[in-house]
């Protein structure tokens, strides 16, 4: 069963399996097994498992963390079916378990045998017995027997999707910021990318339809990971500076101006210089806690020295950090109704501000990670090809001859394949960089497919 | 057993003999090392020596499990249970009171330790383990992320993925449900050929561009710098420069910095912020301040206000926001600090740096500082930068010590509004400041509290008494008669009695004369009397005159007081 299809198997058939489950249950906490409402139940539940079952050598109704998933894969759930999540994961942690599977060749005997079973240990002392009962095909486990195998790939975009999608929700919803939780998902994240440094980059490559502060933070962090790690950081510190960069602008996506507002310089200058006040009217409270005030500290930082200022004050490393990577991502992936820079004229515009507004040291570790043409870039060879950049060069002088996969031909002809421009009998050059949103390709796709 | 063969050395037989032990009895001697560190964390400290024996016999246990399977110690984590293999090593009634709880939870199915595996990490993961268990892990963390940040070498774990799902409702259980959904969707939207059509992006001025760009990333941004010159001259940053950035951080991770930095943060939002965010920004600027002072950071305070000074002076809307900081200093909390600490030269010059309006409150620290010369100090001060002091003081007089009069002195001379500070200081609880102001009195403040010292004539202590009958004396002041002739009609000491006696002599005029007469008549103590009459003569009084001579010829009155007459007698007539 590939992978789509189990997704699909999980939203048709999960809920309704997990309902009928849930029901035999409930009838047998109350009546006898052979009661007319538990036999009809039971008979329902038969038939679904007869069809689910078709084909398959079994079915996997699991339980983890109150989340109901289907062999392997995640229901998807409406409000209507709550109750029915929640009943499940009543019965499951009584009995310690943590999977229903159901096996090939499960007659009817079977899943009354499973009901008294469940019947005779729910009220003793040691439920979890039941465990260790036979009961045919189907069985009880405190395990998950099937886990579903990701590659490094699609565990690394899994995670950077959710670290969007939970910023994204403490930005709009104004929940209370967890930290534990972004740190948890940066450490998979983190975790995953070892040895994909340059996929990782290529993570922060995906267009974004709106002003999108769960994918502005989320790419600086992945960003400043990755330039805490060529630093040779322990990992408390690099996820404390990922962190530094996942919060630096929680006020992003929430601006009141409009793309249709007039544009007015001041009000948009302004705006850019409340976004530490709101990140830390998110995070702080009083008494104040150092490490979320390092956080706040370093967001503001993140925005100095500005040329405007009166009066220049010191700004500590973090921010300086910082300042690049988001300097970057804004510049790549400005708020509508503008276009961004492509990612090469922002790094040459980043480059020639280095001393004055950037750190040098910090733009020259920045161009090491994500190189001159960063991962992701969609440019255009001299032979005409178009191509995505696939990896940073390891020798600086070949900076500009990365790897590149030509994903259209000269002639706009279908292509896919590789060319190394740093060796030394390639011909081809990097003659452009492009802006995606003209090709309307999703370059980071031929990253990750 | 076989019988030992005699002669054979004991050690080397037996090492022959041992039989090789099965791995099962290997695993349970690590479950039962494992058991007892787990219950001797309960009742002892980390470090130890209980607590180290214990540790060691667990580590030895697992070497020796190294020894004779020559595999990993995998321990697989259930809700109840701990195994190793096929053998329980913990076991407990209900997953709420297992050890192996906070790790259940987490998703952690298995702990490996690799062979090789030093005492050190091991009690370190015991140690984390323990916490875990207590709920004591340091805060934002939890198990398994402060397990991969110490990134031990020789323990692994294998870890299920867990939603988490500690918030506990419905509603919970919905928003996670819904972060499932968006999050799947993201995936697919993620990993989509085509883009989103979000392509078509509204087209704008190419000015007008550069100027959204440039208030997005607050820097400024020219059209050549986006011309494509070729590749740049790029290098890449050297090892050494690597190194450098991260000793540069490793720098600022030091706490010290901390609340300076801090306190910046807050000086630039307040520039930015809204009315109803303001409030927010002064409570951590508030304790802010209250660290540095509380750290006697004066130094870095002192860098702070110059600079928020420099920026108001530049920018003359920030004034407001100068004042609102810096009067924060005077609050109470932090005020207390700022009077209890030694370092008070520091204090004074902290306080030198802001502006007078902010100063106004620091009339209330005048009181608590415990040092005089502190004091002394910081009211110069207040008085060069024209904080009005007067007030306060007649109001607190009371709080002033004798060791304050001295910088009191210049501010009560500074000319008749200060008369009110001389009466409070006169009116003050303590005797003792009582009697210091007193002896500081000069003859222009005798004549503007001459009530007020005759009042204190009468005052409840003999030292206060005494001094103001002195000062009075010193200064002739012929008022004093009246209540010294009060004075008299009550009970007195014998020294006392004499004094104001004296002075009524010194004083004189005819009340003070008739009152002397009516003390000679009155008193039953030779002394007393004797002395009466030579104030009699002292005076002057004609009228006294057949009184003394009366007494001077009673054929048995004491001969000390018929002397005392006679001599009286001879003031009042030198010539006679």
């Amino acid at each position: 069963m590939d992978g789509e299809t189990t997704r699909e198997d999980a939203n048709r058939v999960g809920p309704r399996l997990m309902a009928l489950v849930v029901r035999c249950l409930n009838a047998v906490s109350l009546h006898d097994v052979d009661n007319a409402g538990v036999k009809e139940a039971l008979e329902e539940l038969g038939a679904l498992l007869d069809t689910a079952l078709r084909g398959q050598t079994s079915v996997e109704l699991q339980c983890v963390g109150g989340i109901p998933f289907l062999s392997g894969a995640r229901m998807k759930l409406g409000d209507e079916h709550l109750e029915t999540a929640v009943s499940l994961r009543r019965y499951l942690e009584h009995f310690q378990a943590q999977e229903i599977s159901f096996g090939a060749g499960l007659r009817r005997e079977h899943l009354r045998t499973f009901l008294v079973a469940c019947q005779k240990h729910r009220r003793t002392q040691k439920p979890q017995a039941i465990l260790q009962e036979k009961l045919g095909p189907i069985r009880l486990r405190d395990v998950l027997s099937s886990t579903t195998v990701l590659t490094p790939r699609e565990v690394m975009l899994r995670y950077y999707a959710r670290l969007v999608v939970l910023l994204k929700h403490v930005i709009d919803t104004r929940t209370p910021v967890r930290i534990e939780r972004f740190r948890r998902v940066l450490l998979r994240l983190a975790d995953a990318s070892v040895g994909h440094e340059s996929l990782l980059v290529g993570l922060t490559r995906f267009r974004r339809a709106q002003v999108d502060g769960g994918q502005h933070g989320a790419a600086v962090a992945v960003l400043t990971l990755l330039m805490a790690r060529r630093m040779g950081l322990s990992r408390a510190q690099q996820l404390d500076l990922a962190l530094n960069g996942l919060f630096h602008d929680l006020g992003r996506g929430t601006t009141p101006l409009s793309p249709e507002q007039e544009f007015d310089r001041a009000s948009h200058e302004l705006l850019a210089r409340r976004g530490p006040l709101q990140t830390g009217l998110r995070l702080l409270q009083r008494p104040l806690d150092s490490q979320r005030l390092e956080r706040v500290v370093a967001a503001h930082d993140c925005l100095q020295p500005a040329w405007s200022g009166p009066v220049q004050h010191p700004i500590g490393f973090a921010g300086r950090l910082l300042a690049v990577p988001c300097a970057f991502d804004l510049l790549t992936f400005p708020s509508p109704p503008h276009p961004g820079l492509p990612p090469d004229t922002a790094l040459r515009l980043i480059t020639h501000r280095a001393g004055t507004r950037f750190d040098p040291r910090v733009v020259r570790l920045f161009t090491a990670v994500a190189g001159f043409y960063p991962v992701g870039t969609l440019v255009r060879l001299s032979g005409g090809q178009l191509g995505v950049v696939m990896d940073v060069p390891t020798d600086a002088a070949l900076a500009a001859r990365p790897r590149v996969r030509v994903i259209q031909g000269a002639g706009k002809t279908k292509a896919d394949y590789v060319v190394d421009l740093a060796e030394p009998q390639q011909r081809l050059s990097i003659i452009a960089s492009l802006d995606s949103t003209e090709s309307d390709l999703n370059v980071p796709h031929f990253l990750f497919s | 057993m076989p019988a030992l063969a005699i002669g054979k050395p004991l050690a080397p037989a037996a090492s022959a003999t041992a039989p090789t032990p099965r791995p099962e009895e290997v695993a349970a001697e690590v479950g039962h090392a494992l058991n007892k560190v787990l219950g001797t964390y309960r009742f002892y400290a980390e470090g130890h020596s209980a607590l180290e024996d214990v540790l060691q016999r667990l580590s030895e246990a697992v070497r020796r499990y190294h020894d004779v399977t020559s595999e990993a110690v995998v321990l697989h984590v259930r809700a109840s249970t701990l195994l190793l293999g096929e053998v329980v090593l913990v076991e407990a009634t209900s997953p709420k009171d297992s050890v192996t709880r906070p790790l259940f939870l987490e998703g952690v199915q298995e702990i490996l330790f690799q062979p090789g595996l030093e005492l050190a990490e091991l009690s370190a993961f015991l140690g984390m383990w323990h916490r875990a268990q207590q709920r004591a892990l340091p805060a934002e963390y939890d198990f398994y992320t402060w397990f991969w940040e110490q990134g031990f070498e020789d323990i692994e774990l294998v870890v299920a993925e867990v939603p988490t799902t500690t918030d506990a409702g419905a509603e919970s259980a919905q928003t996670e449900a819904l972060l499932s959904e968006r999050e799947e969707q993201l995936f697919t939207a993620l990993t989509r050929r085509q883009g989103t059509g979000s392509g078509q992006r509204l087209a704008v001025g190419h000015d007008e561009w550069l100027a959204r760009l440039e208030a997005e990333v607050l820097a400024p941004v020219h059209a050549e710098d986006l011309k494509r010159t070729g590749a740049p001259a790029f290098t890449g940053a050297s090892e050494a420069e690597v190194a450098e950035l991260r000793a540069l951080l490793e720098r600022e991770r030091n706490p010290d910095g901390l609340h300076e930095r801090g306190l910046w943060l807050v000086w630039a939002l307040l520039a930015v912020c809204r009315d109803e965010e303001r409030p927010a920004l002064m409570g951590w600027a508030e304790e802010l301040l209250a660290g540095l002072v509380s750290a006697g950071r004066w130094t870095a305070l002192t860098h702070v206000v110059q600079g928020m000074t420099r920026d108001a002076r530049a920018m003359s809307a920030r004034a407001p926001d100068l004042h609102a900081v810096t009067r924060l200093l005077l609050r109470e909390g932090i005020r207390t600090g700022l009077a209890q600490t030694s370092e008070q030269a520091q204090v004074l010059e902290l306080l030198g740096l802001l502006q007078r309006d902010a100063l106004q409150g620091a009339t209330d620290l005048l009181f608590e500082m415990t040092s005089s010369e502190s004091r002394g100090a910081l009211a110069r001060l207040l008085l060069r930068r024209g904080i009005p002091l007067m007030n306060v003081l007649v109001t607190r007089a009371a709080s002033l010590n004798v060791r304050d009069l001295e910088w009191v002195r210049p501010l009560r001379e500074s000319g008749p509004d200060a008369q009110p500070l001389t009466a409070a200081l006169l009116g003050h609880p303590q005797p003792v400041v009582r009697v210091a102001i007193i002896a500081r009195l000069e003859k222009r403040d005798v004549d503007r509290h001459r009530a007020l010292l005759l009042k204190l004539l009468a005052d409840p202590n003999t030292d206060v008494r005494s001094e103001t009958l002195a000062l009075l004396l010193r200064h002739g002041v012929e008022g004093a008669v009246g209540p010294l002739v009060t004075r008299l009609e009550t009970r007195l000491d014998r020294r006392e009695r004499m004094a104001v006696v004296r002075a009524l002599a010194d004083l004189g005029g005819p009340v003070a004369a008739t009152a002397l007469r009516q003390a000679f008549e009155r008193e039953q103590d030779t002394e007393l009397k004797a002395h009466c009459a030579q104030c009699m003569g002292i005076l002057g009084d004609p009228r006294a005159r057949p009184l003394l001579e009366a007494t001077a010829r009673k054929l048995f009155a004491p001969r000390t007081l018929k002397l005392a007459c006679r001599e009286a007698l001879a003031l009042l007539a030198p010539g006679a």
